[in-house]
């Protein structure tokens, strides 16, 4: 390593310390609440007892339980299904909120899978008001670096999730584009089908 | 694992300070390598403090500020735009029988026989072997670092990196600049047109399918061996070689949507605007 770049890594350290210790500028309540929970997440997929594959489930289930800490299901169906939101009567709400869950742990989670024992990095937080931003990147064992941002809402002194941007690709947004496209082409009740035959059979390849 | 948490944390605090984090080029030109780059380290730390009053007092970029209400009720009318869609999603249909019986199969066996890490030395010398279309771009879209480290690159994964299996380059703190000739078009303000699938292409649009045309010719396979066979030969191997790193993730993709057609058109509509946002200074400031 040349002197020059250890400097420069020195100084950047020494800058990280100082503001840590004082108030940190970037890392504010939104980060520190969304590590805590990715860090319960990653033990629970580091965990041997839940790690095998026989116990898909079990561990499954834990994630679910952090998942629903940390994201607002509500608001992000509400986003999702945008215009088609308001149509439908609060228990259709209601339902579609709960298969949206399972759709978003599903895609969500098993990227975490494949992730599993890769390092995340915090790169920044913006901060407005009661919304947030949080930007981190997943390093994988190659070195290649995904970005993946966090949005966030305050709700009460909880800071949680309603969208998660992979690489430029908002999750919301990309299932706000597929929801529209089937309702539009056929109905509200043949999306809710779909989501209901694609939960089934997923539960069916975990049991397997 | 807490002290690589905590690495993590005060690495990725300093990055945002120093402003190293928000230094030009794709993606892979990432926070790490700008703090391993001597050729910044200077102007990094002599911007750390302009930056540091940048974070408090001008509001954060508009690009990342998070959306507030009216802004939802707006993006409820974008719809992407595909006047094309029904032949899109015949090709559509196609590309992925395409895919089933002969990509997945023949990555899959390729994945079988040939080891990881070859895998990836491959993608690495395609990689390689498309300097040109970066440079160019690089410089047409004013880039002139990205520009200088793909030339560097090359010079040494050719030859250090014996034809561009190893990435040695890296190893010197310089990053490949990725810039493709639909993303120049955008940044000079050229839409994207109709959304446009192709058989045997990844997605595209109508600007990024004219990009690509004018990408091949910019690859020098088209001109050492035969064009026609060639653009199909290294897209072959390309795209098994491709597939074959990726076998799980394309599984993923399909287990988490419900409606395939539009999620990757609107996966790739987005990333590309996002590629272009990144390729416009005034946007990354």
């Amino acid at each position: 390593m040349k002197p020059l770049r250890r400097a420069c890594l020195v100084l950047a350290s020494a800058l990280a310390l100082v503001l840590l210790t004082g108030r940190g500028a970037t890392a504010g309540p939104p980060t520190d609440q969304l590590r805590e929970s990715i860090d319960r997440a990653l033990q629970a997929l580091g965990n041997p007892d839940l790690r095998k594959e026989i116990r898909t489930r079990e561990r499954r289930a834990a994630l679910r339980g952090i998942a629903n800490d940390a994201f607002d299901f509500d608001e992000m169906t509400k986003r999702a299904l945008a215009r088609h939101w308001h149509g439908r009567t609060p228990a259709e709400q209601k339902e579609f909120v709960q298969l949206f869950a399972d759709l978003m742990e599903r895609s969500y989670v098993s990227k975490l899978e494949l992730y599993a024992g890769e390092k995340i990095r915090y790169t920044g937080e913006s901060a407005e008001g009661e919304l947030a931003t949080v930007r981190t990147k997943i390093v994988t064992k190659q070195g290649t670096e995904i970005p993946v941002d966090y949005r966030m809402h305050r709700r009460g002194d909880r800071w949680l999730v309603y969208d998660v941007v992979i690489e430029g690709i908002s999750l919301v947004a990309n299932y706000r584009s597929q929801f529209n496209a089937i309702i539009q082409t056929s109905t509200y009740q043949d999306l809710v089908a779909r989501m209901k035959t694609k939960a089934v059979s997923v539960a069916e390849s975990v049991k397997e | 694992m807490s002290g690589l948490r905590w690495w993590g944390l005060a690495l990725g605090s300093a990055m945002a300070i120093a402003g190293c984090a928000s230094v030009p080029t794709a993606r892979t030109d990432a926070a790490a390598s700008a703090i391993d780059d001597p050729s910044l380290s200077a102007s990094a730390t002599s911007e750390a403090a302009e930056r540091a009053k940048g974070l408090t007092l001008s509001p954060p970029d508009p690009t990342e500020r998070p959306r507030n209400s009216s802004e939802i009720a707006e993006e409820t009318l974008i719809e992407d735009y595909d006047p094309w869609e029904p032949f899109n999603t015949a090709m559509f249909s196609f590309n992925r029988k395409v895919d089933r019986y002969a990509l997945k199969p023949v990555a899959k066996a390729w994945d079988k026989i040939v080891p990881d890490p070859v895998e990836r030395s491959l993608k690495r010398a395609f990689d390689n072997l498309s300097m040109p279309r970066r440079l160019v771009n690089n410089l047409f879209q004013l880039k002139l670092k990205g520009a200088g480290q793909e030339l560097a690159r090359f010079g040494l994964n050719t030859t250090l990196g014996v034809a561009g299996l190893f990435d040695v380059a890296k190893v010197f703190g310089l990053e490949a600049s990725e810039a493709d000739t639909g993303q120049t078009l955008g940044r000079y303000g050229v839409g994207p047109g109709p959304y446009l699938v192709l058989p045997f292409l990844p997605p595209l649009t109508a600007r990024d399918g004219i990009g690509f045309a004018v990408d091949a010719a910019l690859d020098p396979f088209t001109y050492v061996i035969f064009p026609v066979a060639a653009l199909a030969g290294t897209a072959v191997g390309k795209r098994v070689d491709e597939r074959a790193l990726n076998l799980d993730l394309y599984e993923n993709v399909e287990e988490s949507t419900v409606d395939l057609y539009s999620a990757v058109r609107n996966g790739y509509l987005q990333r590309r605007q996002k590629m272009i946002d990144d390729s416009r200074p005034e946007v990354r400031r």
